[in-house]
């Protein structure tokens, strides 16, 4: 891995943190609809960075976020538990050719089919993890579970959306 | 001990795992019982900073709304000048008790970070212990209260908006003064529920509801809502009222830091009281 695209990688943390607090998290899309699209930071970290280093990542971007957002503890939490569970995600969803010389949970090399169900089940955990710790009762799971749901399709489609302008501005850049 | 640490480094990834999320849920869980978190809020120096600099660019949008908003708290003002009230006006002289002594100051400030959707909503605004906010100042905007001071740094303060399950304050109907605990259920960021009412006597939809003195944190009688609807809690000889706010928070850009100037005095006469009453 080089060193610029530890660079690269940094600067598309700082612009999805920015986008997170300054814009999503601003919206009134009602109280059942809360997106989160920081976590695909650390979905997309590449097979290669240890787990360890996933964990501690993932960490900071979650703390950062709570931060801004006054919650202190509970978007790190969430991400600490999906960086925990990645390996176990992938493993599940391994394609039938296997990770080989592929460098990142990427869009364009594992499919459009792979990358939603990678974004639905990481970015699901963090959510439902975040929500249940927002509320901290289980009286009110049913409802935590319906919000989880609702934000998380616009997460993923959030995500969807950003990794494919990346993704496009990449190959655009090689050309 | 060389097998141990062996155990260790074999399962190095499920410690650090277990390491970060004890932090985090320490965090969560030491913030709900309403300690100190030395920084993890919006208003340390570099949380502050990022979001008064977004404020400075976005504030330019609202320009129009705020200008009809100041004007008509301009009016308001005006009309509570000693020359437009007679002499009697309890209004003219809210801001001075009897002996004529200033009884609250105001320092107006602009916020920065603003959410009403979440179950718990805090709001960061760009004035600090610098400007003179200290923790548990009432903040209030020209149309009704907004919440009460929780964390200071020195050029920003985070507040409870009164959307949040840990904000009551003691309020009341204006035309009969019966009191209760106002409270958020986390729902509708435009409604709340007045709680422990005793005997509200005939209430009619639209009755003012307001502060009251036993409320250090705001100005006594300042605008809270207006009641929408009102009934007994089953099982209970308490009513609850339904009040619709009079501070919309979807639009919430500047705001006035209450400084109860006789808070000190007032807290330790109370004080006094209460150990003499203890022994």
């Amino acid at each position: 891995m080089s060193a610029i695209n530890w660079i690269g990688r940094l600067l598309g943390w700082l612009l999805l943190t920015a986008f997170q607090v300054l814009v999503l998290t601003q919206l009134d899309l009602g109280a059942l609809l809360h997106p989160y699209v920081f976590p695909m930071f650390a979905m997309l970290l590449p097979f290669s960075v240890p787990r360890w280093l996933v964990l501690v990542l993932a960490f900071i971007a979650g703390l950062v976020v709570d931060m801004f957002n006054n919650t202190p503890g509970m978007h790190a939490a969430a991400m600490v538990v999906m960086a925990y569970l990645r390996p176990a995600i992938l493993k599940m969803l391994t394609p039938v050719s296997g990770y080989e010389g592929i460098e990142y949970p990427s869009f364009m090399r594992l499919g459009f089919i792979w990358f939603l169900l990678y974004c639905l089940s990481m970015a699901g955990v963090h959510h439902l993890v975040y929500f249940q710790l927002e509320t901290l009762s289980w009286t009110n799971f049913p409802y935590t579970l319906l919000k989880s749901a609702l934000s998380l399709l616009v997460s993923v489609f959030l995500m969807i959306n950003f990794a494919f302008i990346f993704s496009s501005r990449k190959s655009a850049e090689r050309k | 001990m060389r097998s141990f640490f062996l155990f260790l480094i074999r399962n190095h990834v499920f410690f650090i795992f277990l390491l970060l999320e004890l932090t985090a849920l320490w965090l969560v869980f030491s913030n709900n019982r309403y300690q100190k978190s030395a920084f993890i809020h919006s208003a340390n120096v570099v949380t502050g900073d990022v979001l008064n600099t977004y404020g400075d660019l976005t504030r330019y949008f609202y320009l129009k709304q705020e200008n009809d908003s100041l004007q008509a708290e301009n009016a308001r003002l005006l009309s509570l000048m000693p020359d437009a009230t007679s002499a009697d006006s309890v209004a003219s002289v809210a801001v001075r008790d009897s002996a004529g002594a200033v009884l609250y100051s105001y320092q107006p400030a602009q916020v920065i970070n603003n959410t009403y959707t979440f179950p718990n909503n805090y709001i960061t605004i760009n004035k600090g212990s610098r400007h003179g906010i200290e923790k548990d100042m009432g903040v209030i905007t020209s149309s009704g209260i907004v919440g009460i001071v929780k964390e200071v740094s020195p050029d920003f303060s985070v507040i409870i908006s009164v959307l949040h399950g840990s904000f009551h304050t003691r309020v009341a109907v204006q035309k009969n003064d019966e009191q209760g605990r106002l409270v958020w259920d986390g729902k509708d960021s435009r409604i709340v529920k007045i709680i422990d009412v005793s005997e509200p006597g005939k209430l009619e939809q639209g009755d003012s509801i307001v502060t009251t003195r036993f409320s250090m944190a705001f100005p006594d009688g300042y605008p809270v809502g207006v009641l929408e609807s009102y009934g007994k809690e089953t099982g209970s000889n308490f009513y609850t009222l339904k009040v619709r706010l009079s501070t919309d928070f979807s639009r919430l850009r500047y705001v006035y830091v209450v400084d109860y100037l006789l808070k000190d005095q007032q807290m330790e006469l109370e004080l006094n009281n209460n150990s003499n009453v203890g022994n």
